[in-house]
């Protein structure tokens, strides 16, 4: 009978995930995890997001109903959703599902001792409506490097390292200033446009940077702007130290969160984020 | 925020650079320019200010003040000094009413200015005035709104007007009594309640504070006299309200970041002036500023090392570069040796560390100064960590992986969110996925539908496998589950067989529900991790597939047809694969596939199946006859016979 391809097929995002963790295991960095269901402590407080700070709004959270520990609980009444936080007293019972993978530096750094470096791989969750580019539960990898004497030029050189293992040596990023909570410096790290890249040379203008010609057909990943946002990363901020107490005028870090769902979309030119978890065949057994 | 490129130049003596040459500049050293947009002679753009700097920068003269650091341009305050002397000393003509404020609460409201103005003019605003407010999108009401407006917008610094005919008594700013009610001025009924803060007058409510005004007090046409509003509230107090009534507005979005009570007094004198400008009339009466602040913002100066910047940012930068940087964005610096001694001007709120300081000076140097270096590797002791727990876990799943795929499983991830479950969520994305999955055999077992339909064969079976979390009353464990089915009943194909002999191959012993023509079991991983010695790294390669590429997967129905023929024995199936594939066309989208074969008296019999499918539309039976006639031509010509 059909005697066809036999052979089974590793999802694209393990995949992913696994180029990753595989340029950090060069820099000495170490594979760790953390809960799905997370308590608001190591969600936000620990993390320098403190309750009725604005801050929150910049994580759409999915509360769970009856959290062990907490006596009530009820959305309050103008809210639309989780727009609004609810009446939990109790910040450390399990009561929402994480909306990163930065939880995780807290719970490490409270059951170990530093200098070390951790990456981390992990679900997250977010209240959001799901279309081509966003999805309610996805992937994301956190990395934490904690020493003496941390900068950001170990930060960036790090970064480099992994972008180009995956997309190539000619892929370059630059640091734009951004905000998070929990780090300060805050960057967004922009990357070279894999695609555009491997454009031949006579359809981008000849400026020394990397401009593109106005009637060149549009890149479909970067838009024609030769540059894709693809991570969020800063120093650690003193107040994620002091919540497991270290001191910072002692340690220094650098933290950084990245999508796989992202990484694979612009590697592979894949359309549509809800192909990952559609469950189908015609879709994963291309990888 | 919109911002007004014709709005900015105003704080500038020198012509500003190009639009596009200000967001390019302001994307790399201060916030993300979303858009660029030419309108009505003016050009703007949508600048993204984060929570960090929302307390300041929410406004023209914030961004103003980026952009003369960032240009090394010198920016001209709000109001010049010489104006804001005159507004200042406002109030000798004193008003027929004098005006009191009380604060009651001076941890929820941190600062209150109010002004008595009398015998002004209400009417549409001047075209000036409605045109600026136009630009950014804002509807102009009438002028005394307008200029409450344009302050906003023009220093970060929410103001109100009240009609002072309609205030009863003073005002007192305190917290609702139960059972008070409002009207806002969107004639929206809000429900007061003990937690909420109010702006009232000897009667009850006129506004909620620094949130929204109350239909009492609301300056109409007819409005002769008011009361200004120029206050500070505490940013907790205001998002709780906010949050509470579902009200939003721009005043309680500044409030709510923290505004800095020194704007305050500053926003009391432009908002006299453009009241005067707009509503003035010769017979118009200023009060004086009552200004209840009972404690005064004072920045605090930090000290720190000099080098921290260098050090932090991992860059030469020299300590004039670093203290020209500061200054240029309104820091007062001191060096003594190698301590640097800062002072952040009054509205910077968010410069209260080292960090702070370091990011400040690292923007506006540039990142792209920044050479990135590999850091140093350290050694870390294995056996002391937790993480070795997690490595060997990390390795075992990939271990398994790589079983599964030699014996053909494919790899899946499903949703945690189902429609029924043990752990609940208060907030689902829809009523169907209002649990957190407790197995993963439920979505697996639907997906092995969905997906041998798409099979070819029916001898082909699905095998897929997800490893992930569920949720069992208070745990969450991960669990593996692996899933075989075939089509309908095979002769010589046993599911369940295969499956438990695929636990074996993994390492481990189940066995559990299933039959010949499907079976999805699922086992503990952690149990199973537990249990394992240490697990290597698996190999990159062994993961990963570098000749993979992605097509889009075609939503219309497929065309399956068969051909079979003979052939000469010795004939290889490679050569007639060639020769149907070529004359299919790029309608065949997989395949031909050989499933049969055997010979007899000196011949060969070869059948082959083709799937049709197009990106554009559903084919009909007739295009696929047409081209299957073209596909027997080539065969027959070959000197092949179609059977």
């Amino acid at each position: 009978m059909a005697e066809r391809e036999k052979i089974g097929h590793i999802h694209p995002l393990t995949q992913i995930i696994n180029e990753v963790v595989d340029a950090f295991r060069d820099l000495g960095f170490m594979v760790a995890e953390g809960p799905e269901i997370e308590d608001e402590y190591h969600n936000f407080d620990a993390l320098n997001v403190p309750a009725d700070h604005p801050a929150r709004d910049m994580w759409d959270t999915f509360w769970l109903k009856n959290p062990k520990g907490v006596s009530s609980f009820e959305l309050s009444a103008g809210s639309k959703n989780s727009e609004s936080e609810p009446k939990s007293q109790n910040l450390k019972a399990k009561s929402l599902l994480r909306t990163h993978t930065s939880p995780v530096q807290v719970r490490y750094l409270e059951k170990n001792k530093p200098p070390l470096r951790i990456i981390v791989p992990g679900k997250v969750f977010r209240y959001e409506a799901t279309d081509a580019r966003h999805e309610a539960q996805f992937f994301q990898i956190e990395g934490l490097m904690v020493d003496h004497k941390v900068s950001v030029a170990d930060m960036k050189g790090s970064l480099e390292h992994f972008l180009q293992k995956i997309f190539g040596r000619d892929v370059q990023i630059r640091l734009r200033p951004s905000f998070f909570p929990f780090v300060e410096p805050g960057f967004e790290v922009d990357m070279l446009c894999p695609k555009c890249l491997a454009t031949p040379k006579s359809v981008l203008a000849d400026e020394g940077g990397f401009g593109i010609k106005a009637d060149s057909p549009k890149c479909s990943v970067c838009g024609n702007s030769g540059w894709l946002e693809i991570m969020g990363a800063g120093l650690v901020h003193p107040h994620v130290f002091e919540s497991v107490g270290l001191d910072p005028n002692e340690w220094q870090g650098f933290a950084f969160g990245m999508g796989p769902e992202r990484l694979a979309m612009v590697k592979w030119g894949i359309d549509d984020i809800r192909n990952f978890y559609s469950g189908d065949l015609r879709f994963i057994n291309q990888f | 925020m919109l911002i007004s490129y014709n709005w900015l130049q105003k704080y500038f003596d020198q012509k500003l650079p190009k639009a596009s040459d200000l967001a390019d500049k302001i994307i790399f050293h201060s916030f993300e320019v979303e858009e660029v947009a030419e309108k009505d002679g003016d050009y703007l753009m949508e600048i993204k200010v984060l929570p960090d700097r929302a307390h300041d920068c929410l406004c023209h003269y914030g961004i103003a003040k980026e952009v003369s650091a960032l240009f090394n341009l010198e920016v001209k305050p709000p109001i010049s000094p010489q104006l804001r002397g005159e507004a200042s000393k406002l109030g000798g003509s004193s008003t027929s009413r004098k005006l009191t404020v009380k604060i009651e609460d001076e941890k929820l409201c941190r600062r209150y200015i109010g002004r008595m103005i009398e015998k002004i003019e209400v009417k549409d605003s001047s075209s000036e005035l409605k045109k600026s407010l136009e630009i950014l999108e804002q509807r102009s009401i009438y002028n005394t709104v307008d200029a409450t407006n344009y302050v906003l917008f023009d220093i970060g610094q929410p103001l109100h007007a009240f009609d002072a005919d309609k205030v009863v008594g003073g005002i007192t700013v305190r917290l609702a009594k139960a059972g008070e009610k409002i009207t806002t001025l969107d004639n929206q009924e809000v429900d007061l309640d003990e937690s909420i803060l109010i702006i009232a007058d000897d009667e009850g409510p006129l506004a909620i504070a620094g949130i929204k005004g109350g239909k009492k007090a609301e300056v109409t046409l007819e409005t002769k006299n008011l009361i200004l509003e120029s206050a500070n509230f505490d940013p907790v107090n205001i998002r709780k309200t906010s949050q509470k009534t579902g009200i939003r507005t721009e005043a309680s979005k500044r409030f709510e970041n923290e505004l800095s009570t020194e704007v305050a007094d500053y926003a009391m004198d432009l908002l006299t002036e453009l009241i005067i400008k707009e509503a003035g009339a010769a017979e118009t009466k200023i009060g004086g500023k009552i200004d209840v602040y009972p404690q005064k913002n004072i920045p605090t100066p930090i000290n720190f090392e000099i080098k921290e910047f260098a050090e932090r940012l991992g860059v030469e930068i020299s300590v004039e570069e670093s203290v020209k940087i500061l200054e240029s964005l309104g820091i007062k610096v001191e060096t003594n040796g190698e301590k640097i001694k800062v002072s952040p001007p009054v509205e910077r709120v968010d410069l209260v560390a080292k960090e702070n300081y370091v990011e400040e000076v690292g923007r506006i140097y540039g990142y792209e100064k920044i050479t990135g270096q590999i850091p140093e590797k350290t050694e870390t002791d294995l056996s002391r960590r937790s993480e070795a727990e997690v490595e060997k876990r990390f390795n075992l799943a990939n271990k398994i992986r790589v079983v599964l795929k030699t014996e053909g499983f494919t790899e899946v991830y499903g949703y945690a969110f189902t429609g029924k479950g043990e752990v609940e969520l208060a907030n689902p994305l829809a009523g169907d996925k209002k649990f957190l999955r407790t197995n993963l055999e439920d979505w697996l077992t639907e997906k092995i539908k969905v997906n041998l339909s798409y099979v070819l064969f029916d001898n082909e079976p699905v095998k897929v496998f997800e490893m992930g979390k569920v949720f069992v009353g208070d745990k969450e464990e991960t669990r593996l589950c692996l899933g075989i089915a075939y089509r309908k009943k095979i002769k010589g194909q046993n599911a369940k067989e295969e499956l438990e002999k695929t636990w074996e191959k993994i390492g481990t012993k189940n066995s559990g529900s299933g039959d010949e023509v499907s079976a999805v079991q699922e086992i503990s991983f952690d149990k199973l991790a537990e249990t394992a010695q240490e697990v290597r790294e698996i190999k990159l390669e062994e993961l990963v597939n570098k000749n993979a590429s992605y097509k889009i997967v075609s939503l219309y129905p497929r065309i399956i047809r068969d051909i079979a023929l003979w052939v000469p024995a010795g004939t290889q199936a490679e050569t007639v694969t060639e020769i149907i594939k070529n004359s299919a066309g790029e309608l065949c989208v997989e395949g031909p596939v050989l499933f049969d074969e055997f010979s007899k008296d000196g011949k060969t019999s070869l059948a082959f199946r083709l799937v049709f499918q197009s990106y554009e539309k559903t084919l009909q039976d007739t295009e696929i006859n047409e081209i299957m006639e073209e596909v027997n031509k080539s065969l027959t010509q070959k000197g092949f016979t179609i059977r």
